[in-house]
């Protein structure tokens, strides 16, 4: 698990058209980034990147029901604007296959967007560090997925899909709906106000013990991921050097 | 994720979905993932989950295969209602009964639809790069996935897998890595033929559909009525 498909259902509409929204946004600056490049050249490499991306996620590993992404190879391959669309690419095919929600792509996307400019920029500043070229992609990759995990759980803790925060809204609906006597009041506030401390103090618990199931799964994703490609990496760099080299071409 | 398998089951599928105009499925298909998004209690998202598995069961034997796929947003969802369990139960159910019927949705409508006829509904809301990029990542999946079996097979063959995960993994990155290569060889060949072809900055789909039959409009009545009945409910 390098980043979690969030399902339908969960996300409050602000934040779905708020992703969507974001999305466009990034897609329409990667389009500016293209626009000198040949269409006939650029369109081709997404679509094999993205297809690519759809192989890997494919090949069955017996751990955790992990599947792998190569969104951070992608990111070092082709860079942020092409890796960014083909994200996008990958992300509508895989809500038509119930692989994460359709309402949620935009938000997926930039989490795996996210992957891909971190994948791009970790890759040009590491393999300068690292001799070997397996030790440079497996550590960007590890860092980029742990960073995107790590904004997968802002947008989870920032949508407040908590059910602390929905029950509190719930049971203050209710409390408006009856008119409290005018000698009650003071007792009235201080009620609301243990409520509230009940209620973060449960928001807190229930999203500290999400983050624990996250990051516990994540770590052992993570290393897979990192040792796969790591691996293709190493084999690159040795036969074909120049797809993972810093070319002005593919700095976009 | 089987593309494959899921292409076959849209292209060979012979059922009343399938008949369906792809319009009038991804119109009813529209409105029944805002049905199951929009329930807020486990009750109502049961009945638009059963709602869903009615419009589901059109496809015949393929709801057990629907159903599998949809069972995979209900693992990430069951993640997400680990942390509520205890706080709210009530709605850590009825998070995890919204993942399944958006799966169900989402499942049953791609694997009776091609996926070219699903992607030329999304080319008319996306800039032309994504459109194209999508037709064309479709069918370079199909070009590389039998490369990749091949190899893996080969390898098989000569007991080149490895016995532990660490080795399984280090083959899987050197066989992707070929495929990897191979597929920047293709690149190069799309390039060549779509400069030939005189590719003028959009993949044009020139599929008709035919004129709607009672059956698309049943369809559409059926889940903008679950639609109305969720949203009176919630």
């Amino acid at each position: 698990m390098s980043h979690l498909h969030i399902p339908d259902g969960l996300i409050p509409l602000p934040w779905i058209l708020a992703g969507i929204g974001l999305t466009a946004l990034f897609v329409c600056v990667a389009l500016f980034a293209l626009r000198k490049r040949d269409r006939a050249r650029v369109v081709p490499r997404i679509a094999t990147l993205s297809a690519l991306m759809l192989l890997a996620m494919g090949l069955p590993i017996p751990v955790l029901g992990y599947h792998l992404n190569l969104t951070v190879l992608t990111g070092m391959i082709a860079g942020p604007a092409e890796g960014f669309i083909a994200a996008l690419v990958v992300n509508l095919i895989l809500a038509l296959t119930a692989h994460g929600g359709i309402t949620v792509v935009g938000l997926n996307t930039l989490v795996s967007g996210l992957e891909v400019c971190l994948g791009w920029r970790l890759w040009k500043s590491l393999r300068r560090a690292f001799k070997r070229p397996f030790v440079a992609a497996a550590v960007s990759t590890v860092i980029a997925l742990l960073i995107s995990t790590t904004a997968m759980l802002g947008i989870v803790a920032g949508t407040a899909i908590n059910p602390g925060f929905a029950l509190h809204r719930h049971s203050h609906a209710e409390s408006a709906e009856h008119v409290e006597p005018a000698d009650d009041h003071e007792h009235t506030e201080l009620e609301e106000s243990a409520d509230h401390e009940h209620a973060a103090g449960s928001d807190y618990r229930s999203l500290k013990a999400f983050a624990a199931i996250v990051y516990s799964a994540g770590a052992v994703g993570w290393a897979i991921e990192a040792l796969v490609v790591g691996s293709i990496a190493e084999f690159i760099a040795k036969s074909r050097p120049d797809m993972l080299g810093p070319s002005p071409d593919r700095r976009a | 994720m089987d593309v494959q398998f899921i292409d076959e089951l849209a292209a060979n599928g012979r059922t009343p979905l399938h008949d369906a105009l792809p319009w009038a499925k991804i119109a009813a298909s529209a409105a029944l993932l805002a049905a199951s998004i929009a329930a807020r209690t486990p009750s109502v998202a049961g009945a638009a989950a059963a709602a869903v598995v009615l419009f589901a069961s059109a496809s015949r034997s393929q709801l057990r295969h629907a159903a599998a796929m949809a069972l995979y947003p209900v693992f990430f969802a069951g993640l997400f209602a680990l942390g509520w369990i205890r706080s709210g139960p009530l709605f850590a159910l009825t998070v995890v009964i919204k993942a399944f019927s958006a799966g169900l949705v989402a499942a049953t409508l791609i694997t009776t639809t091609p996926f070219v006829d699903i992607f030329a509904a999304i080319s008319r809301i996306t800039p032309a790069i994504v459109s194209d990029a999508l037709f064309m990542a479709y069918r370079s999946f199909f070009v590389l996935i039998n490369e990749l079996q091949d190899l893996l097979r080969a390898v098989r063959l000569r007991g080149g897998a490895g016995r532990g995960l660490m080795e399984q993994l280090r083959t899987y990155g050197q066989v992707l890595g070929v495929v990897i290569l191979h597929s920047a060889d293709m690149t190069e060949r799309m390039y060549r033929v779509m400069v030939v072809r005189g590719y003028s900055q959009r993949i044009e789909s020139a599929r008709e559909w035919p004129s709607p039959k009672p059956l698309d409009y049943l369809l559409i009545a059926y889940a903008v009525i679950v639609l109305g009945l969720v949203l009176a409910l919630r």
